[in-house]
């Protein structure tokens, strides 16, 4: 690391370009720093956790990080009781996230196992025209079968994708997406304790099928984190007083308004690159547009579980029907009987809203085959009624830096939680609105 | 020879004509051989057959009949209902009898004629004239054999067709009772449709009234309900009809005061074209009469070519007494002359007949053979779409039905949607239940083509209910209704 003085001595002697050069000499030929900070790697950067996902290994040739993609169908599990014939790479959808440095020359093969032919797009990268990955306009197909090599100079840092560019409507609609993390090649003046990254996304898997539909333009199924649905999605996980980076990449076909409880964080960066400390924005909901990333960073004052999620309602949820009559405040006491003559298994639901239907499920109501129920998960203190997009924040006060175990339900201590003080719902005199037409005063 | 030798011969032939001429005619008219004729080719149905001669109490057959309609009928008690209490029993008994009559007219011979003159004289003392005659018709006597075979040949065809007209009967009875057990089926499946459809209209009214549907999407569940409803009274009526038919059939007063069993699910009649063909060539009455009047007509035409060069003949004996007290007598014979052709018309319309009645008889054959493999193909076919309702339509039906409800369970689909799905699994019920009414009306026309037994056991049955009555019978089981499943909680965070 230059040191401050060390800086202002060596203007003495040259100027910046030599303190520019002394930094590149502390990090040696391989790139690597002389000091680690805190759980970083020798590689010289602290890795993204990509939740539920994993990231790519390359091979280092000639002085050229090579790593290699193949595009491929295959089979995953969105949660437990649902699973779907996907498209992906290396194995996975999302694919493996793929971490390098600003200023490696990076080399991607890609092979392509599908059965029609594809190509890569480096979303937000500067690259060469022809190694941008548009099919037909930067180049041909990559054909069924065919290996290709797409190489390019990092020019660049921050929060990046990749997806294909040929049949993309039908390719991306299959799951075919990964992230791109390009680490600054010299320390972020803010460092971060824990780097995570989702990519946001949708599934039009209709009840009781096993691939997904790609023609669905808005009617989707399953809204998932990293191609997750809760409560399969993994948490995220810090130590209080830790500094957490969220990385988030949207390729669904909706704006989503990502909300974290009781953490306001700073919006630090997109998919153009990281913003100047001055552009960061104070936010608890940041709307992650179609095609964008965000990079969300916060500080964890106080211990607990905290939710983080979509604020569509709709997309914490798992699949539903449309266009059905609305039951809330139907009363069909009586009638439901008369049904059941008829439709034995038939049962009346929805009087009072959904809150039933996770009580249903648990009880043992059936739904379609390969179908997840609307709303699922359990907490510790009940039911949790989400689905889709919904993941936990858990920080705690004792979690050792890189230890990313899973440390159970936080326990509330005494009088810091809710508590009831009532079973009688004429209890107390809240004040209520007047009639609607009053006189305003 | 004298006078005197002939007069004692003369008597001696009268008197063994006399009581040669006394026939024992069978008590039951020839009914016996009517059931035996039957036996050979429906012996179910005729093994209920009663003897209408015998001095049964009347009483006693109201009550064989009030006990088989004490249960609900199937087509075999229906059938024996009709064989007990059918009018045309006791009517084909009764044309036995005339039929009876009729061969005691053509088969005896005629009995011989006396004749008596008395003519006075108006001359003064003239005395009168006496004459005594007795004549018989000889050609009557010398042909009466062949004339009594010819006799016996109406006679048999009499009974083979009241085994006919029996057997008729039973088929209509049978043929009635399958169309009223479909359609009492039929109004059962229109039922459980109607009462799907009211309560999906009730359900509708609440959403209506919960402000959660329109008055449009109201009125059209509505109008689906009354809709339903229309087609039960249909189907209600058309069932009342049909049994009010069966009833008739069965020669029973209104009003129907009896239950019908479930119409029976399809079954299996293992027999190939070529042996139906072969049943039907040998069991068929109508090919049996068809059979007899062919010989019935040779025999006539023989007997016809015969009788036409002697035509009349009659022999007897004279005695006059003259008014003097002189008696003579002697032998009379009359004989008709064949001079001016009038004998022949017998002859020509006999051979034309027996002309008429070979064709008929060949139409026949041919009328049978195309309704037997007319009804077989017709059976085949309709035991296939049995099959293809019972091993692919209506369990698919179902599996729509079943999947329909986990949608609903999950919030996917509707309660409305889910009860459509419902109607059109009735919908499927009532084409299942008309194609096996088909199925099973194909089956008695296949008996009646072949002229045996009307199919009431049948060798292989499929099942014992038909699936669509499992479907429309609504269910008992018990319920826990959902919306009272106990909240499950784990209560580990608090403190």
């Amino acid at each position: 690391m230059v040191k401050r003085r060390e800086v202002i001595h060596s203007i003495g002697l040259g100027g910046a370009g030599l303190v520019a050069a002394r930094a590149i000499a502390q990090q040696g030929e391989t790139g690597q720093r002389t000091t680690l900070p805190p759980g970083h790697t020798d590689r010289g950067y602290l890795p993204v956790r990509t939740l539920n996902g994993w990231t790519l290994p390359y091979k280092m040739k000639d002085g050229v990080k090579e790593f290699h993609l193949v595009a491929e169908t295959i089979e995953h599990e969105f949660a437990p009781g649902c699973r779907a014939t996907c498209w992906g790479y290396n194995g996975s959808t999302p694919g493996p996230t793929i971490e390098a440095v600003e200023g490696d020359r990076v080399r991607i093969l890609v092979t392509n196992q599908l059965g029609e032919p594809t190509s890569i797009h480096w979303h937000g990268l500067d690259v060469p025209a022809g190694m941008d990955g548009v099919a037909g306009l930067n180049q041909p197909a990559i054909g069924v079968g065919e290996t290709w090599a797409y190489e390019f100079t990092l020019n660049q840092h921050g929060t990046h994708m990749y997806h294909p560019h040929a049949d993309e409507l039908t390719q991306l609609a299959f799951g075919m997406m990964g992230a791109f993390i390009i680490h600054p090649k010299t320390p972020e003046p803010v460092a971060v304790d824990r780097d995570y990254v989702l990519l946001l996304h949708n599934w039009a898997l209709h009840p009781g099928t096993y691939r997904p539909d790609p023609a669905i333009m808005q009617e989707f199924d399953l809204w998932t984190f990293n191609s997750k649905v809760f409560p399969a999605t993994e948490p995220l996980l810090m130590r209080t007083g830790e500094r957490l980076r969220i990385r988030i990449g949207n390729l669904s076909m909706w704006n989503h308004p990502i909300h974290l409880h009781s953490n306001p964080y700073w919006v630090t960066g997109s998919d153009g690159a990281r913003w100047p400390q001055s552009q960061w924005r104070r936010e608890t909901t940041e709307i992650v547009g179609v095609g964008q990333m965000r990079d969300l960073e916060f500080v964890a004052t106080e211990p607990g579980d905290w939710a983080m999620h979509c604020h569509m309602a709709h997309h914490t949820m798992g699949p539903m029907g449309h266009n059905l009559p609305n039951t809330v405040g139907v009363d069909q006491s009586g009638i439901a009987g008369d049904i059941r003559k008829f439709l034995p298994g038939f049962n009346a639901m929805g009087q009072h809203g959904m809150s039933e239907h996770s009580r249903h499920v648990a009880a043992g109501l059936r739904g379609p085959d390969n179908t997840l129920p609307m709303m699922t998960g359990d907490g510790p203190f009940g039911p949790i009624e989400m689905g889709g997009m919904f993941t936990v924040l858990k920080v705690r006060d004792d979690l050792e830096p890189g230890d990313y175990r899973d440390p159970g339900w936080y326990q509330h201590p005494q009088g810091k939680i809710a508590s009831k003080i009532s079973s009688n719902p004429d209890y107390g005199k809240p004040v209520r609105a007047q009639a609607t037409n009053r006189k305003y005063e | 020879m004298t006078v005197q030798f002939l007069s004692h011969r003369a008597g001696a032939v009268l008197l063994t004509l006399a009581i040669t001429g006394c026939v024992n005619l069978p008590a039951d008219r020839g009914w016996d051989a009517s059931r035996a004729a039957l036996s050979q080719r429906a012996p179910e149905v005729a093994q209920h057959l009663h003897d209408p001669s015998a001095t049964a109490p009347h009483d006693a057959t109201h009550t064989a009949v009030d006990t088989l309609l004490a249960a609900p009928l199937t087509a075999d008690t229906a059938i024996r209902v009709a064989l007990l209490a059918h009018p045309n029993i006791r009517i084909e008994y009764a044309k036995l009898g005339i039929a009876q009559a009729d061969w005691l007219d053509a088969s005896q011979p005629s009995n011989p004629v006396f004749s008596a003159t008395r003519l006075d004289s108006d001359a003064p003392g003239g005395g009168d004239i006496r004459t005594f005659g007795l004549m018989q018709n000889l050609g009557e006597l010398l042909f009466r054999h062949s004339a009594a075979q010819v006799a016996d040949d109406e006679i048999a065809i009499a009974r083979l067709s009241a085994a006919a007209t029996i057997h008729t009967m039973a088929t209509d009875v049978a043929h009635h009772w399958y169309d009223a057990a479909a359609a009492v089926e039929m109004a059962r499946v229109h039922e459980a449709s109607a009462e799907t459809a009211r309560a999906s209209a009730a359900l509708a009214a609440r959403f209506h009234a919960a402000g959660n549907i329109s008055q449009l999407a109201l009125s059209q569940h509505q109008q689906a309900a009354h809709a339903a409803h229309i087609a039960l009274a249909d189907a209600k009526a058309a069932a009342a009809v049909a049994l009010l038919a069966l009833n008739q059939a069965m020669g029973l007063a209104a009003p129907v005061r009896w239950d019908i069993a479930p119409l029976p699910a399809r079954a299996t009649f293992a027999a190939s074209t070529e042996e139906l063909l072969e049943t039907g060539r040998t069991q068929r009455l109508d090919l049996a009469i068809a059979s007899r009047r062919i010989d019935n007509l040779q025999r006539t035409v023989k007997l016809a070519r015969t009788l036409r060069w002697i035509p009349f003949l009659e022999v007897g004996i004279e005695r006059e007494r003259e008014p003097d007290g002189t008696r003579l007598q002697g032998p009379t014979i009359a004989i008709e002359l064949p001079l001016f052709g009038r004998n022949r018309s017998p002859l020509l319309r006999a051979e034309a007949a027996l002309e008429q009645a070979i064709a008929e008889k060949s139409l026949l054959d041919a009328d049978i053979s195309n309704a037997i493999v007319t009804a077989h193909t017709g059976a085949s076919h309709a035991a296939a779409k049995i099959d293809a309702y019972l091993s692919d339509l209506i369990p698919v039906q179902q599996q729509i039905l079943e999947e329909m409800q986990l949608q609903q369970n999950y919030m996917l689909t509707g309660p409305f949607e889910l009860l459509t799905a419902k109607q059109t699994e009735f919908s499927v019920c009532a084409d299942y239940v008309e194609a096996l009414r088909q199925f099973w009306q194909q089956y008695v026309a296949l008996g009646v083509a072949v002229g045996s037994d009307v199919p009431t056991r049948p060798v292989h049955q499929h099942e014992t209910t038909t699936a669509c009555a499992q479907l429309a019978a609504p269910s008992n089981e018990p319920h826990t209704d959902m919306q009272h499943t106990p909240a499950v909680h784990d209560h580990g965070g608090h403190h």
